[in-house]
């Protein structure tokens, strides 16, 4: 049976959990300045991962770095009503939907904002597809053909939007206002 | 499915024995991650060049003169170039040695265990019928040998080939040689003694 080794703070605690149910071990750095977190998947890839909390509700900040196939960003949202948000993003999805880096150097993404390009729903609705989706890490392998290219990280926002309509489709049904066929003398079946 | 439980800490000669590695190989400049859940590699290292290698850190707590003192044993794995398998033997309480083993070597060194649970145990003081000399003399090239991990690009080559291996071995020990030439160092008369 697997042990936690080492006091862990409860975010960490959470995605190792996680994590170990899809076969992924979470290693943390040895030392304080080592950082970020490194994830193995069951066949062998080493992913980087970047655990964020937000400082604002919504807000994640990272410093700017180069996007990389192999880096996912981890942002968690503790809602005590709602229970943990886990928003798995590929690094160059954040890279692409966060803010130019402000003066400290950071990239600023804001689940909140609504970008009228991406039709007019905030951030937080547009990528739903990549809340929990823990498998892009623990399924790494599959997803990974989707990273290589920017066309392939469309394809992903379009296979994971489809996942999740598949997953939960009353989440994503919307009533389309139809007036229903009724055959008649005025609407013959056949013309 | 593993789960999250009460943690047992870790044997103080275990600790002892990943206090130690971690410090030599911090030394070389390479990134150290332990394991969040106890399960699979002990620690990885991340080199400056983004290489990520798997370190399995063995500690023998055997007390030196004992038959079991550099005696390691780990379960059944299937040798890869990225894996090292680190032998630390212990003296008096503290770290004495480390053998830095890249896995095929420690698996070809080892003998599988014809017990149920698969292993793989090495004795560093057997061998001496088949290699004239003890395997922990035979192998002392990897003795302490920790430029193995920290300057990895240089031997990754050796490590993809059963041939590379024969030659990472030369290597490795014609470097001791040098470094510790008076243990090397062989008498004229003990050189006619052996040669008659």
């Amino acid at each position: 049976m697997a042990t936690l080794q080492i006091a862990v703070s409860p975010a960490e605690q959470f995605v190792g959990n996680e994590l170990l149910k899809g076969g992924v071990s979470l290693y943390r750095p040895a030392t304080e300045s080592g950082g970020d977190f490194l994830a193995k998947t069951p066949k062998g890839a080493i992913l980087e991962l970047t655990l964020l909390t937000p400082p604002e509700p919504g807000i994640f900040a990272l410093p700017d770095v180069r996007p990389d196939p192999k880096r996912f960003i981890v942002a968690l949202e503790f809602d005590h009503a709602a229970g943990p948000a886990v928003w798995i993003f590929p690094s160059r999805v954040f890279h692409a939907y966060s803010a130019e880096p402000d003066g400290n150097g950071l990239r600023r993404l804001d689940l909140d904002e609504v970008r009228p390009i991406l039709l007019d729903e905030p951030l937080r609705e547009y990528l739903r597809g990549f809340r929990d989706r823990w498998e892009l890490i623990t399924d790494y392998a599959y997803y990974r053909r989707f990273m290589k290219s920017p066309e392939g990280y469309a394809d992903l926002e379009d296979e994971l939007l489809m996942l999740l309509a598949v997953e939960r489709p009353a989440a994503e049904y919307a009533p389309v206002p139809y007036t229903p066929f009724v055959p008649g003398p005025s609407n013959a079946l056949y013309g | 499915m593993a789960t999250l439980t009460a943690a047992p800490p870790l044997p103080v000669a275990q600790q002892l024995a990943e206090l130690y590695v971690f410090g030599e190989l911090l030394k070389g400049g390479v990134n150290l991650y332990r394991p969040l859940v106890n399960a699979g590699a002990d620690a990885l290292a991340r080199l400056a060049d983004g290489q990520t290698l798997d370190l399995q850190i063995l500690v023998s707590t055997a007390a030196a003169g004992s038959p079991t003192h550099r005696r390691f044993a780990l379960p059944d794995y299937r040798p890869r170039p990225d894996r090292f398998i680190l032998c630390v033997t212990m003296a008096d309480g503290q770290p004495e040695n480390a053998w830095v083993f890249p896995s095929l070597v420690f698996y070809a060194y080892s003998t599988a265990a014809r017990s149920k649970a698969k292993t793989r145990c090495l004795d560093l003081d057997s061998g001496a019928k088949k290699y004239d000399v003890p395997l922990w003399d035979y192998l002392r090239g990897f003795r302490d040998r920790w430029e193995l991990i920290t300057n990895y690009a240089q031997y990754r080559r050796l490590m993809t080939s059963p041939e590379g291996f024969v030659d990472l071995e030369d290597i490795v020990t014609a470097k001791e040689a040098f470094e510790q030439p008076d243990e090397e160092r062989m008498t004229y008369e003990e050189y006619i003694r052996s040669n008659p």
